[in-house]
């Protein structure tokens, strides 16, 4: 039986691996960057489909069950993190933008 | 005095060449007026347009936003040594008789930076404009401290001192709020000057919508942050 959340994540998975893939065959994105994106869903639609799997990998490392409420609290804190650092980026590259328009719209008028 | 009055504009073909055209050749204690027009990557004939009626035009390969649009203005006056500078909308909303009256504070030295605010004679203004407006002031009161009838308002002066010293950081609308931010850091003498206000059904499909205030609380919490 597939649960809702591993429809979704396999539906999203599908999602991100194909866009990805285009935008890799039209030279917009590096292989690298496609091969970490397949491998990054790939591991989610595994630990969906089988969430046992966490807590075996998380017996071998600490030696206890951790579960799975503390495994979404940690990859929360891992989403804002990203969403904080993409943040940053896009408010550093609009401001970059901004004064390279206006460097331009003010060096065109001096030539005139 | 050089005078150089900046128009923020983004397809205004239907106006700037009105508006342009009706700007005063001559003000009482000014030696040099120049009219320059921003255009924030029109796709129509905007630039086009203000060039023939005589303004100076500087032009924005992409839309960056009002706030942007001011800066370039602002930055091209300040390194063209300007005495003062004076912004106005360019949907024809201002009416340039008023410039007299907006410069004079600052001709005769008793002001940095003056406003010209609608609110004193808002007849002609929508009522949804003038809550809007007022949510704005209330706004602006709390990120600067400074109580004003309106702060929204494109229509303003600044002198050469204000010029040197404001340095603002937004690219939208909420530079408007954040020029008081400005104001009351670098301790410059402001005054508001009643203006006229022209609502056209041109100018009410222009400006900003009340639903705009969450973009722009968003945008001066990230500049204060």
């Amino acid at each position: 039986m597939i649960f809702f959340i591993q429809a979704i994540s396999a539906f999203l998975a599908g999602l991100v691996i194909s866009k990805s893939w285009n935008d890799f065959r039209r030279g917009r994105e590096a292989l690298s960057v496609f091969i970490f994106w397949v491998i990054a869903w790939g591991l989610i639609v595994l630990l969906a489909f089988f969430p046992i799997l966490v807590d075996k990998i998380t017996f071998a490392l600490g030696g206890q069950i951790i579960g799975m409420g503390r495994i979404f609290g940690i990859a929360l804190v891992f989403v804002f993190f990203v969403v904080y650092r993409v943040y940053l980026k896009s408010d550093r590259v609009e401001t970059e933008l901004n004064e390279l328009v206006r460097k331009i719209a003010l060096k065109k008028i001096s030539r005139k | 005095m050089k005078l150089a009055i900046v128009l923020p504009a983004y397809n205004e073909e239907e106006m700037i060449f009105e508006v342009v055209k009706s700007i005063p050749k001559k003000l009482p204690g000014i030696s040099q007026i120049k009219t320059i027009v921003v255009d924030d990557g029109s796709q129509d004939r905007t630039a086009q347009l203000a060039r023939q009626a005589g303004a100076k035009v500087l032009r924005h390969i992409i839309n960056l936003g009002v706030g942007s649009a001011y800066k370039t203005g602002l930055q091209y006056a300040k390194n063209q040594r300007y005495d003062i500078v004076a912004t106005m909308d360019a949907d024809g909303q201002h009416s340039p008789n008023d410039l007299k009256k907006i410069i004079k504070p600052i001709v005769g030295n008793k002001a940095d930076v003056v406003i010209g605010t609608r609110m004193k004679n808002p007849q002609a203004m929508p009522v949804i404009k003038i809550l809007g407006n007022w949510i704005m002031n209330c706004i602006t009161y709390l990120f600067s401290g400074i109580w004003t009838t309106d702060s929204q308002s494109g229509f303003r002066a600044y002198n050469k001192k204000a010029l040197s010293l404001i340095r603002p950081k937004t690219s939208g609308y909420e530079i408007c709020t954040e020029m008081f931010s400005e104001i009351k850091k670098y301790d410059l003498r402001f005054s508001e000057i009643p203006i006229k206000v022209i609502y056209t059904k041109h100018s009410r499909s222009k400006g900003q919508s009340i639903a705009n205030a969450v973009n722009i609380i968003t945008n001066l919490l990230k500049r204060n942050l």
